[in-house]
């Protein structure tokens, strides 16, 4: 892979077939441009991406409460849908199941079709999908974990009954975007893009990997050897899912967005495959020194440090692909998301490696330092990315230009909201751990605690008024003639002129 | 940099795992099964020859009231706050006591370890407090401890006509679970020598 500069792939060079050696391959190192791409469901992106964002706020709200009982221990305590337990259970649950799982989903819709040149299964499936997703797990869960079925297993604190919704739910996503793979399949025999790779890792390794993290530990092994299960699935939500789905959007947003290929082929391979081998070796690092075996412990510990690595290569090959496009991360704003989410992947990634480390773990373990990297990878890394590609997307799926000026309010309040609230958490962690080894009296630890739990409600709050402000973006979105809407050929260029004259 | 045309299309042996199907064989599949079998079985097998090895005569299986109670500190979401085992570092042992052991935990479906520390460890807590301190503590937290910021929990007590406050059976069960956590380290002691868990 040369590092030298490489032509541009136009629609003269995009066919169906395969190209000859020795030219570029689109849909090796960037998407297709087909000349008469496959219809986009667009009804049903608009769909999952509004459910998403809304959701979002009542995932974020639970969040909020729960924040604020830290300060104000009765508020909303003297009910029991609303105590503590069951506010911070939806949160989590609702973060990954009704937020981030419908914003990948819309993305994906998206993208599928343009990356196989064939359209989705059946949009009816689709549709079917999406109604049992939202109101049989997502609104079932918070009703059935507030009215106290909760499971007590974490990342997975809704009931069985609801994990069997979610493994059909998963299965039938799988389906749905699978097929336009295989019918692709039987009439070229080529590689697949990047993007493309992501995906499918992450629709069949996440519905037998939640078997094993929901069903397991609840029924089947208990104690210690639950834990082991328990952590395994743990990190697969954040690596298998979360995460692939995620660099599908960068890899996907950065091509299309810049018209250059990916920087280097070599770095993508390495970059798939080691997160493919080092991330699902990462759950028992969530248990240290613990009765689980001390070599599981040093060997997920050394796939942690393996698994930051990898995304330095990730995350260079990506920023690399925008050389010599600094100024559109500046004025395409989905472009500026991405950018922000991959600034803070690499981040998170670089913390967790160090925070996994045995002689840092056996301080900080426990404090509030962990949830300030769990914020930093869910908010800052998937919340921003999925953001990223709402936007990019949007004008071809409406034909309307979201509204440039709330959006870039809504990038700098969530961006300084976010990074307060980790450097706060950051800190009162570290407080935390100091106090814990200073042998003083446990509550003492809490006291101390108590300004930055006040902030970090505060800068919570912050991010959340950046969530409205993206929806609201979405809202006033204006018409924008020169857009031809899904079902038709998109235009990216035209997209990317009109944000930048907007 | 000059515009040269240096691409040419990836030819070189890795394509073959940029199909389809190799992508769901070799990454989807096959890295669930390395992790599964490596980081999942493996462990799993070794902890359930421990327990079997280590568990002492004295021990004593939760009873009905005890699960019943286990299955109130899961509703509420205890674990979020409590963790449940002493890790094998300095700081944990000197607070908390004896450091965790696989077969104390043979009962607990799921496990409810933890991952977090607001409140104080509890898998130590058998004896320390009364029962009334418990029930007390549960009801509203500030009255034994006045800077805790645990939720109270009204729900598991009846109020009487006359102010009189009791525990309903899920609270007394709640009490039972707690005042049972560690009860069988204290008894039998540590069984591993030790070892367990250290580098």
């Amino acid at each position: 892979m040369s590092l030298t500069a490489r032509r541009n792939v136009t629609d003269e060079d995009a066919s169906d077939e395969l190209v000859p050696r020795g030219q570029p391959v689109p849909g090796t190192d960037m998407p297709h441009v087909f000349k008469e791409p496959a219809p986009i469901p667009a009804k049903l992106i608009r769909a999952h991406a509004l459910a998403g964002l809304w959701l979002l706020l009542v995932a974020a709200l639970f969040g909020l409460i729960t924040a604020w009982k830290f300060h104000d221990p009765e508020f909303m305590g003297q009910q029991e849908w609303s105590t503590w337990g069951r506010t911070r259970a939806n949160h989590v649950q609702g973060i990954l199941l009704a937020w981030l799982v419908n914003g990948f989903m819309a993305f994906a819709y998206f993208a599928v079709p343009t990356l196989t040149n064939r359209p989705i299964l059946s949009e009816r499936l689709g549709w079917a999908i999406f109604w049992f997703w939202n109101v049989g797990v997502v609104i079932g869960g918070w009703v059935l974990v507030s009215i106290g079925l909760m499971q007590s297993v974490e990342w997975g604190e809704f009931p069985a009954v609801i994990d069997v919704f979610i493994i059909i739910g998963l299965l039938a996503f799988a389906v749905q975007l699978c097929t336009p793979y295989i019918r692709q399949r039987r009439e070229a025999k080529s590689s697949l893009y990047v993007a493309s790779w992501y995906l499918l890792l992450a629709l069949t390794f996440t519905p037998v990997a939640f078997i094993i993290g929901q069903f397991l530990p609840p029924f089947v092994t208990p104690g210690a050897t639950g834990a082991v299960l328990s952590g395994l699935w743990i990190h697969d939500a954040v690596g298998m899912f979360t995460t692939p789905l995620a660099l599908l959007i960068a890899y996907y947003v950065i091509p299309a967005a810049t018209g250059r290929p990916i920087f280097s082929h070599f770095m993508s391979l390495i970059g798939f495959w080691g997160l493919v081998y080092f991330y699902p070796l990462n759950g028992i690092h969530h248990y240290t020194f613990s009765p689980i075996p001390m070599h599981a412990q040093t060997s997920a510990i050394a796939a942690s440090v393996a698994m930051g690595l990898t995304v330095v290569i990730v995350v260079v090959n990506l920023y690399a692909s925008l050389r010599g496009s600094a100024r559109m991360v500046v004025t395409y704003l989905p472009l500026r998301f991405v950018w922000m989410a991959l600034f803070f992947y690499i981040l998170v990634s670089l913390q967790g490696a160090y925070q996994a480390g045995m002689p840092v773990q056996e301080v900080i373990h426990f404090t509030d330092w962990v949830i300030a990297h769990s914020h930093m990878a869910m908010a800052g890394f998937a919340t921003f990315m999925v953001f990223g590609g709402i936007l990019h997307f949007w004008p071809m799926v409406s034909g309307r230009m979201p509204d440039p000026a709330l959006a870039r309010s809504s990038f700098w309040v969530s961006t300084l909201a976010l990074s307060a609230m980790i450097i706060d958490l950051t800190i009162v962690g570290l407080q935390q751990a100091s106090m814990w080894l200073s042998g003083n009296p446990w509550i003492d630890s809490v006291t101390a605690s108590m300004p930055g739990w006040i902030t970090r409600s505060v800068s919570g709050t912050a991010l959340f008024i950046g969530f409205i402000l993206f929806i609201a973006a979405l809202h006033k979105a204006k018409p924008v003639e020169e857009i031809e809407v899904a079902d038709k050929a998109v235009d990216v260029a035209a997209a990317k002129k009109a944000v930048q004259h907007g | 940099m000059a515009e040269e045309e240096t691409d040419v299309a990836h030819t070189g042996w890795y394509t073959r795992f940029e199909r389809f199907e190799s992508i769901l064989l070799f990454a989807g599949v096959g890295s669930l099964l390395v992790s599964f079998i490596g980081l999942g079985l493996l462990p799993a097998l070794e902890i359930g020859d421990q327990v079997e090895k280590n568990t002492p005569e004295t021990y004593q299986a939760m009873t009905a009231e005890e699960q019943h109670g286990f299955e109130i500190y899961q509703r509420e979401g205890c674990a979020y706050c409590h963790s449940q085992f002493v890790r094998t570092t300095d700081a944990d042992e000197v607070r908390w006591g004896q450091a965790a052991e696989a077969w104390e935990y043979q009962d607990q479906y799921p496990q409810q370890w933890g991952t977090r520390r607001i409140g104080p460890d509890l898998s130590r807590l058998a004896g320390v407090y009364s029962d009334d301190w418990h029930l007390a503590h549960l009801y509203n937290p500030r009255s034994t401890v006045p800077d805790s910021i645990m939720p109270s929990y009204p729900w598991l007590f009846d109020e009487g006509p006359d102010g009189e406050v009791t525990p309903t059976r899920e609270g007394e069960a709640l009490v039972a679970y707690l005042q049972s956590l560690g009860e069988n380290m204290r008894v039998a002691g540590p069984q591993t020598d030790g070892e367990q868990g250290k580098l």
